[in-house]
């Protein structure tokens, strides 16, 4: 566990770094976008990986943060920062609500229930047009500026979205050492026995269910600062599974699975723009080699590294 | 051993994969780059796709007659897949990467939106190809257009009703953007032209019946039926007319003028009248039309390098290259004094019309439409 924590300050120090390694604003935009997508794709790794739920509809959470700090912003003149605090406020609050009976359902009736509620969020959002602009979308979003300091380029998000990555990572990672953290594991493994040993199992996925949404609800306000323009699409069914499968590339139920799953279908794609017309074969292709060389997500191939240098090292001595 | 050899062959793929994605990066000429993004994959490649191949065509010929004053044209294509968020990340790379001095897209309204306020930050002339009425209204300093807005369209046509004695109109329109926007700018027009909108009705994009529309259009006294969307709904629109034995004339929006709507329509699309793009009826335009020739040409062009019909989504594309390109004969590649040169075409014409840009219009066209009618199963001009 020790090293974990070693691992962390080190990738924060790497991190830091980056925006001075990149030459231009087309390769930090990408840094930015992973960040924000690294914040949802944490999020869905505790309820998919530890809690054992899936969510097909965690674009809609997303979707939610992002259209309520724009309709807070510009038909209701809030302050940026206070539109952020209360779109986090509102998809906790629709997440807990939706949570209670959805949660009850378990396997592919979970899937459909939450892949219904996506759909449901897409429509109003493209229906609402009064509010949501419908699908011709909403521009004009400020920049968020808090306490004065505005936000207003990539270079000064990308520190502010990275940092609340390893922030929030840092918090994964000490509930994962606690009771919490067990708990989890357990329900994971076999719900049944984890109710026998007294553990609260509704009430752990629940809580996994809303502290997902809200992170997702977060990523998607700063999708919305960062961009100025939202419309739909963004945020509909491709999107959700687009998040599901980062979380499975990288590795489900381990802290580091997605934001490296989500670190390679952000880049990968990037990478392959000069392959024209072909990249989506190309990208389909290593998905296939992933999943078939490495189940357990492209972190198991970290271990593997890290495992053969220690004892090359150990070795050595 | 033999698992981690195949681990091992994995990641040679991915950095071989990364490094001919570098490689094809790179090289400095004197040329003119001009980037470009466009939806030729997603819901939108429709439009992306006949976008793409004329500006391709256009830069082959370009460079072919020697560039642009010496130059070669260099023109940088991406594909946003219908996708704000890739189309973001597309003309982030185009602006800073390849360092264009202009760029043209999107397809749609969503990418198009997305990008001004890039295009307004970085000081790089964006022209839309697409017809949301936001992207130029209000007018942004570094963004123009080359699709028609709607109003312009829908004016075109209730003139004509207008022309005929209409007063009272039925709308009927597809629930998607296009429908929606086109019922909007009816209702909003209609005072003007003195009309009254007696019915309306909307039917979603892929329903295969329309008959209880349109009866309930039929007991309302409407002169004529106004049918606003994109294929297929319009098809089953005029095939349910057909049926009804309704004999209130119909017409439509400039959404469905292409052979697929006369595929699907068969012998129903007889008597429909529309407002529609010129590229159409190219030949049957009058010798003196300014429009004729270059219309003859870009269609005959495109027919022989891609063995299928031009349409009008290539035409906007067409259209925007042709305008970077004559600026860029005059003042060169400077993003700043480009976009000056930009905003004073005038006089120019391409496939969707004259264009005239100033300070207060980036939207250029002021005519983009003529009417038209179909006859035996083949579009005709109605000559005024």
């Amino acid at each position: 566990m020790k090293r974990q924590y070693q691992f962390l300050i080190a990738i924060s120090i790497l991190l830091f770094l980056v925006p001075w390694m990149l030459p231009n604003r087309y390769l930090l935009n990408i840094a930015v976008l992973i960040g924000i997508y690294s914040l949802i794709t944490i999020g869905l790794n505790l309820l998919l990986g530890y809690a054992g739920q899936i969510s097909m509809g965690h674009a809609a959470f997303y979707g939610i943060g992002a259209y309520t700090v724009s309709i807070l912003t510009i038909h209701f003149k809030w302050d940026t920062f206070t539109a952020l605090c209360g779109s986090l406020l509102l998809v906790g609050i629709i997440a807990w609500i939706i949570g209670k009976p959805i949660l009850r359902l378990k396997g592919h009736y979970l899937a459909m229930a939450t892949l219904g509620f996506g759909l449901i969020v897409e429509i109003l959002l493209n229906e609402m047009m009064e509010l949501t602009g419908g699908p011709q979308g909403l521009s004009n979003i400020p920049k968020l500026s808090i306490l004065g300091f505005s936000f207003s380029d990539d270079f000064r998000i990308y520190f502010l979205i990275w940092g609340l990555v390893m922030l929030v990572q840092w918090m994964m990672m000490n509930m994962m050492r606690g009771k919490m953290g067990r708990a989890f594991l357990a329900v994971h493994s076999n719900e049944l026995a984890a109710e026998t040993l007294g553990i609260n199992t509704s009430a752990l996925k629940q809580a996994a269910f809303v502290i997902s949404a809200v992170l997702a609800g977060l990523a998607g306000a700063f999708y919305a600062y960062s961009l100025n323009y939202i419309s739909p699409e963004p945020f509909a069914f491709n999107f959700s599974i687009m998040l599901v499968t980062m979380v499975v590339i990288g590795g489900m139920g381990n802290l580091w699975g997605p934001l490296i799953g989500t670190a390679l279908l952000g880049i990968i794609p990037e990478l392959l723009r000069g392959f024209k017309n072909f990249d989506i074969a190309f990208y389909g292709l290593l998905l296939i080699l992933i999943v078939i060389y490495m189940p357990k997500g492209v972190v198991s191939l970290l271990y593997w590294a890290v495992d053969k240098v220690s004892k090359a090292v150990k070795g050595g001595q | 051993m033999r698992n981690s050899f195949r681990i091992l062959l994995v990641l040679g793929l991915i950095l071989l994969v990364a490094g001919l994605g570098m490689v094809s990066a790179g090289n400095s000429a004197p040329s003119y780059v001009v980037g470009a993004f466009v939806s030729a994959s997603g819901p939108n490649a429709p439009l992306g796709v006949p976008e793409r191949d004329t500006l391709l065509m256009m830069a082959e010929q370009i460079n072919k007659n020697g560039g642009i004053n010496g130059h070669p044209l260099k023109l940088i294509i991406e594909d946003d897949a219908s996708d704000n968020t890739s189309a973001v990340k597309a003309a982030k790379k185009l602006i800073d990467q390849d360092k264009a001095c202009a760029i043209i897209g999107g397809s749609g309204t969503g990418p198009s939106l997305a990008v001004a306020p890039i295009a307004e930050a970085s000081g790089v002339t964006q022209i839309s190809m697409a017809a949301g009425i936001a992207i130029t209204n209000p007018v942004k300093k570094w963004v123009f257009r080359t699709a028609p807005l709607d109003a312009l369209v829908v004016g075109k046509l209730l003139t004509y009703l207008g022309a005929n004695n209409i007063k009272k109109i039925a709308v009927i329109y597809d629930s998607n953007a296009f429908g929606s926007s086109g019922r909007d700018q009816i209702k909003l027009l209609a005072p003007k032209y003195k009309m009254t909108i007696v019915g309306e009705e909307s039917f979603a994009s892929r329903d295969t019946d329309m008959t209880v529309q349109l009866t309930k259009i039929r007991a309302t006294g409407a002169q004529a039926i106004i049918c606003w969307g994109t294929n297929p709904g319009p098809a089953q629109v005029a095939k349910n007319v057909q049926q009804l034995g309704i004999t209130i004339p119909l017409f439509m929006g400039h959404g469905i003028a292409n052979q697929t709507f006369l595929d699907q329509a068969g012998s129903a699309a007889n008597g429909v009248v529309l407002p529609a793009v010129r590229l159409i009826v190219a030949d049957q335009l009058a010798a003196s039309d300014p429009q004729k020739k270059i219309l003859k040409e870009y269609a005959a062009g495109f027919a022989k390098k891609f063995g299928r019909q031009a349409d009008h989504y290539g035409g906007h594309a067409y259209d925007a290259l042709t305008i970077i390109v004559q600026a860029l004969r005059k003042v060169g590649d400077d993003r700043a004094k480009l976009r000056d040169e930009i905003e004073k075409t005038t006089k120019l014409s391409g496939i969707g019309g004259v264009f005239n840009y100033s300070p207060e219009d980036h939207n250029g066209l002021t005519d983009p439409c003529v009417m038209i009618t179909v006859v035996n199963g083949k579009w005709k001009l109605i000559k005024k």
